[in-house]
């Protein structure tokens, strides 16, 4: 009987607490969801909802740095890296390079703990989703700076949190190299084009042109007081639409091609193509339109915040650590009326083709004459050019990577070795086919 | 079928006229009819289950694709299809491939036999009951070719547990259809809503003490037999992986979710027809239904929302309760529904005397049973408020985030 | 795996690869199951895919740059992993720690315990098949997170208790905000058992499952609420008082056999929503009681403590989570040894298991509570 007993609790015990588990997920269809609808749906940013103290990506303002590697050494892991040269002019020392490794960071907040001046810094970034691993080491130096000289009673500035990382390097994060040339370098002429677009063009120049000679001032002030400190140059002033970022990102480009240093006269820049095509056609500006490279971008750019963010121009100028005094001529060299306009995003991204086709011809490798008897792995290789000074923008470590890649048909894109230019691209297309043919005999 | 035409010709001159031409097309009509609800309904509830199971969860679920998300199956469905369609090297490539098949069929083919109203009825199949017990075993021959044409070990378990479990619970889900049978007179499932009323205490669940206790007897039979939690074991996730289904990728491996979603509504459908009254509606008489198509149409629509309602308890248990062993699942066929089940038979035929002798005390105790259906419901709705309450919460009803 | 198994009667095993991509080995786990259809003849756990060489690493840096990888040992308690080594180094340095460094520690510790053991009560719920439990449980979670991350800036590696003391003060208005969340924790532990521990079908499935008497548990060196749920009263806090623990009321929760033996796996479930309560108890007394003053001790940069071994021991979310280490004298530790409560857990599970079922090994698994990182380290 007791059994029976059991067996009639059995049932009842059931019943009631399978009634009362329904009944509290039966209110929860009437209560409030805690979600929060990341990133596009929040009341306010993410990013602002972080309490103060939260660790984020690091960041540095390497101008309030005074360079006693503290950081790196308390650093367990070894992310960051610190080098230190002797100045050109021979008196103190430069900051030559500080590069954080964020993909390596574990965000213990030790260094930023150590740093006297407050110079390195968690932010409250955390989207560190990137398309390619090397875009996490974030470089923070690009002209060598002096360190910063701490002095009793006198608090470094201290920069907005975070404005240094967002302006200036989180944006090339999840770009890919080819991505972000095809924004730099000017379309293929098209036929067309208004007055109106010429008009704002010669406004922007001449606004280019006042930004030219304030530079220059900035220069011989900068120049006066070398070794102490290089006075903050006046905020560029942008071209309507046109972000400090771009300006910066230019500025960069511009350095990266080897100029002939003459601040006085104002040398052509060679990815700037000749003036009497961009007379015949300006590509039509789109100011307003953003450029929507990749994901992460065109979220923010949707929302009011990321934009207001984004459409501050003058602070990157100043923080960003590109020392825009040493090189006053560059920034308007490039902004000039045609460069100015093809720096704005097009209103269709060039296909890939395209932009192949806009990249000024390097200047030519040839690969050497195919050998049909040779292994398809050396064939490929051949023509490939093989330098040593290759930044690896095809994304393997090395040529033999992409080869092999290529040769056992893991690979698809012909046309991803920068160096080799049309050349190798057009030479592994033809291996490629080939080798596609032979397999397909094969198989029949 | 042949209402639906008789319905027609009474009302459509060429139906008379043409019959060799109505005929075909009208089933071909009903046939497409079924098929695109059955698809439409599964596609919707695996939507809809998440956003509800969301909401129970404190999250919102899929809310992007389309308003408020109500697309996002599309987008399931259409990355599955897209998906590469793998079949294990050491499978049996013939049975893999075609398991999922008959699972669709055996859900697909209960429509046949599922009343919407007087006239619309695929067939009105004198043995319904047993069509319907008969064409969802199919459904386990495919789970058991997929679970062992899929050559993997946990697959196979699955498979296994599937066949004993739904083989069990046939038994039960027979002994409690049979007694809402025995006071119905019939197994065709028209016969037997036309055996309930409109009106709640009219409804079969009501009818007697037996009735009653076989309502629940039934759901939970068939929970088990259509594998839904809290008797998954088949495709418990976190024991076996995903079961029968664990090396099922694309579009194949929707084909069973597929069918696990029309199961759905077909488990409400039943339950709506046989213990609530299918397509009955309060206060108007059989004929007087049969008569009208507008009548008919709200008939339907009652079906078909009883149904609903019925889905909804089914996902709402799937997302409150954890799941059963192995051997509870047989202790629960055996030692609690098999027993119940057989009791209820003979008290059902009991009760055919009582109602015959004590017309009186037969209605007593149907309003009183439905009073205490009613109670149930009320209390469930204060002990959901008890819960926000006490958790310090407010009413939120806002659904669409 | 090609040995053949044959029972007594001549039957041929089945051998069963669990792991290490399993929905229910709570990380990367591996387990060898033997088993006879649905019932198991043994289940072997094989450990070592989480290895990372955390006791290895401590040998090459600095006493206190050791702390952010001891969060990695145990990610879903990182507090008492860092209050473990924090506490090795200064008895062995000879450091005085600031009472309110130890409060703030006692604090974001029993914190930490209820952030873990919802994890561990939800988890186990989902393993036998209820999803809704984990996720409420998740959602509690995520306010102490959201706590947690404003005290000490980080979610989950805290990096918070440092040797010394603790990193950060406690920020304006925080006691107030985790007061308010203790408050509204204990409806919700209630709502949480009606939905989930009274529910009678994880009562069945629990209840008797891998009954461990308190001499079996002794011998392997179970700790923890896997220790107390099998009766035995044994709590590092009351009985080997570190930091501040003496100072408050709590009652010791042990298994008393709810709905079946001493020892078996619902004890375990139930033992660890105990404890919940009872954390909230300490909560409000060290929230109430925390009293002024620094919150790091004065401390060189350059730790040297002087020759000599320590072991030092808090009581984690999983049981006694010990630091044996040796200083040689010099910058770095001679040596470091984790003692953590998940592997000793873990041995025991080959043999329990036998004459379990394949569900009832899930079960198993999950009411030890075993996180692979702890277990591997
Ligand atoms: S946060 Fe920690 S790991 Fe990251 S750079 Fe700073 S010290 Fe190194
Ligand atoms: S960032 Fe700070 S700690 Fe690092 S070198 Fe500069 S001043 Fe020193």
């Amino acid at each position: 009987m007791a059994d029976f007993g059991q067996y009639l609790a059995n049932i009842k015990n059931s019943a009631v607490s399978i009634f009362e588990g329904m009944a509290v997920t039966f209110s929860w269809m009437f209560r409030r969801p805690t979600t929060i609808q990341y990133p596009d749906r929040s009341e306010k940013p993410v990013r602002d909802m972080i309490p103060e103290r939260s660790r984020g990506v690091l960041e540095v303002d390497v101008k309030t740095c005074i360079g006693d590697l503290q950081c790196q050494r308390v650093c367990p892991i070894g992310v960051i890296l610190i080098e230190m040269d002797k100045a050109p002019d021979g008196k103190g020392r430069v900051i030559k390079r500080f590069d954080i490794d964020v993909s390596k960071c574990m965000y213990c907040g030790f260094c930023t703990e150590v740093c006297p001046t407050n110079a390195m810094r968690h932010t409250h970034e955390f989207e560190g989703c990137s398309r390619d691993i090397r875009n996490l080491v974030l470089h923070f130096v690009d002209e060598p700076v002096p360190p910063y000289k701490l002095q009793k009673d006198v608090t470094p500035p201290t920069p907005p949190l975070g404005e240094i990382l967002r302006t200036r390097v989180l944006r090339k994060w999840d770009a890919s190299y080819r991505a972000w040339e095809s924004k730099y370098v000017p379309p293929p002429p098209a036929p067309g084009g208004g007055s109106a677009e010429a008009q704002k063009g010669k406004e922007k120049k001449a606004e280019a042109q006042k930004a030219e000679e304030k530079k220059a001032e900035g220069t011989v002030e900068a120049a006066a007081e070398q070794p102490s400190r290089p006075a903050a140059p006046e905020p560029l002033p942008v071209p309507e639409g046109i972000r400090a970022g771009d300006i910066l990102e230019a500025v960069e480009k511009a350095k990266s091609i080897p100029p002939a240093k003459a601040p006085e006269s104002p040398a052509p820049v060679v990815a700037v193509p000749p003036p009497e095509e961009k007379a015949a056609a300006p590509a039509p500006p789109e100011p307003e339109v953003p450029p929507k490279d990749h994901v992460v971008e065109a979220i923010h750019e949707e929302q009011p915040w990321t934009k207001q963010l984004v459409k501050t121009p003058e602070p990157e100028v100043v923080h960003g650590n590109v020392d825009l005094t040493a090189e006053p001529l560059r920034v308007p060299e490039t902004t000039d009326r045609s460069a100015a306009v093809d720096m704005e995003p097009k209103a269709e991204k060039p296909s890939r083709r395209e932009v192949q086709e806009a990249v000024p011809e390097k200047p030519g490798f040839v690969p050497p004459p195919d050998e049909p008897d040779r292994p398809m792995l050396d064939r490929v290789l051949a023509a490939m050019p093989g330098v040593a000074d290759c930044e690896g923008f095809c994304g393997y470590p090395s040529c033999r990577g992409y080869a092999n890649a290529l040769s056992s048909g893991g690979e698809f894109e012909h046309d991803l070795c920068d160096r080799g230019g049309k050349g190798s691209a057009d030479r592994i297309a033809l291996l490629l086919r080939k080798m596609k043919k032979k397999e397909t005999v094969k198989t029949e | 079928m042949s209402e639906l035409f008789t319905f027609i010709q009474g009302r459509w001159d060429p139906a008379v006229t043409y019959p060799q031409i109505v005929w075909p097309a009208l089933v071909v009509a009903y046939g497409v009819f079924a098929v695109t609800f059955a698809s439409l309904f599964a596609g919707i509830t695996s939507w809809y289950e998440r956003r509800v199971a969301g909401r129970m969860q404190c999250r919102i679920g899929p809310n992007r694709v389309g308003p408020q998300g109500v697309l996002q199956w599309l987008a399931d469905g259409f990355k599955a299809f897209l998906k590469e369609d793998l079949v294990p090297k050491e499978a049996d490539g013939i049975l893999y491939r075609i398991a999922p098949y008959p699972v669709f069929v055996g859900v697909f083919c209960t429509w046949v036999i599922l009343p919407y109203a007087p006239a619309v009825v695929g067939a009105d199949l004198n043995v319904g009951v047993v069509f319907l017990m008969a064409i969802t075993a199919l459904v386990v021959a495919g789970i058991i070719m997929g679970g062992w044409a899929s050559n993997s070990k946990w697959a196979l378990l699955g498979g296994v547990r599937s066949a004993a479990q739904m083989v069990s619970y046939e038994i039960p889900v027979g002994f409690a259809l049979l007694t809402a049978v025995i006071p119905a007179g019939t197994l065709s499932l028209q016969g037997i809503i036309a055996a309930q009323g409109g009106a709640p205490w009219n409804w079969m669940v009501f009818h007697s003490p037996a009735t009653f206790i076989a309502f629940f007897v039934y759901f939970t039979a068939a929970l088990a037999e259509g594998n839904r939690t809290p008797f998954d074991l088949p495709e418990a996730e976190s024991e076996l992986v995903a079961g029968y289904n664990t090396e099922y990728s694309g579009m194949r491996f929707i084909w069973f979710f597929f069918a696990e979603w029309a199961n759905l509504y077909v488990i409400g459908a039943v339950v709506a027809a046989v213990f609530l009254g299918g397509w009955r509606l309060p206060g108007v008489g059989i004929e007087q239904q049969a008569a009208s198509l507008w009548l008919q149409f709200a008939g339907a629509c009652l079906f078909v929302l009883k149904a609903l309602v019925l889905v909804n308890v089914i996902i709402w248990l799937r997302w409150t309760l954890p799941r059963l062993r192995v051997d509870q699942l047989m202790i629960m066929c055996w030692k609690y529904l098999v027993p119940a089940g057989m009791v209820l038979v003979v008290v059902a035929v009991f009760w055919v005397f009582v109602e015959r002798g004590m017309p009186g005390f037969a209605r007593w105790v149907a309003f009183l049973l439905c009073a205490t259906g009613f109670f149930l419901v009320g209390l469930m709705f204060w002990r959901a408020w008890y819960n926000i309450k006490y958790g310090g919460d407010r009413l939120y009803l806002k659904f669409m985030v | 795996m090609n040995e053949q198994t044959v029972d007594t009667f001549g039957n041929e095993m089945m051998t069963l690869n669990m792991g290490p991509q399993h929905p229910s080995t709570h990380g990367v786990i591996r387990f060898v199951v033997t088993s006879d259809g649905e019932i198991m003849q043994k289940a072997v756990p094989h450990v070592g895919y989480l290895h990372r060489g955390i006791e290895k690493i401590a040998e090459g840096i600095p006493w206190q740059s050791f702390t952010p990888y001891t969060d990695r040992v145990d990610y879903l308690a990182a507090m008492f992993a860092n209050h473990g080594w924090a506490m090795a180094v200064e008895r062995l340095a000879g450091i005085e720690v600031p009472p309110r460094a130890e409060y703030i520690r006692v604090i974001a510790s029993e914190l930490n315990r209820i952030a873990s053991h919802l994890v561990a009560v939800g988890a186990m719920a989902m393993d036998i098949g209820a999803f809704t439990p984990f996720l409420h449980g998740i959602r509690e979670r995520e306010k102490i997170n959201d706590l947690m991350e404003e005290l000490c800036g980080q979610r989950l590696t805290y990096n918070f208790v440092r040797v010394g003391g603790v990193s950060s003060d406690l920020t304006p208005g925080w006691d107030k905000k985790a007061l308010a969340f203790i408050e509204a924790l204990g409806p919700l532990l209630d709502e949480f058992n009606r939905l989930i521990t009274g529910n009678e079908i994880l009562v069945k499935r629990c209840a008797d499952v891998a009954v461990i008497d308190p001499r079996t548990a002794k011998s392997f060196g179970l700790v923890g609420p896997n220790l107390r749920a099998s009766g035995v009263d044994w709590d590092l806090r009351r009985d080997q008082p570190y930091s501040v623990y003496d100072k408050f009321e709590f009652r010791v929760c042990t298994g008393k056999g709810w709905r079946g033996r001493v020892g078996d796996s619902y004890d375990r479930f139930v033992v660890r929503v105990d404890e919940m309560i009872e954390s909230v108890k300490i909560l409000k007394q060290a929230l109430g009681g925390i009293p002024e003053g620094p919150v790091m001790a004065k401390l060189s940069k350059k730790l040297k403590p002087p020759k000599g071994e320590v072991y030092a021991a808090v009581e984690s979310a999983r049981g006694e989570l010990g630091y044996y280490v040796v200083s040689d004298g010099g910058e770095q530790p001679y040596r470091a040894k984790i003692r953590t409560g998940s592997f000793a857990a873990l041995s025991a599970i080959e043999a329990l298991s036998c004459g379990l079922m394949i569900a009832d090994l899930v079960v198993l698994i999950a009411s030890f509570d075993v996180v692979a990182p702890e277990i591997d380290r």
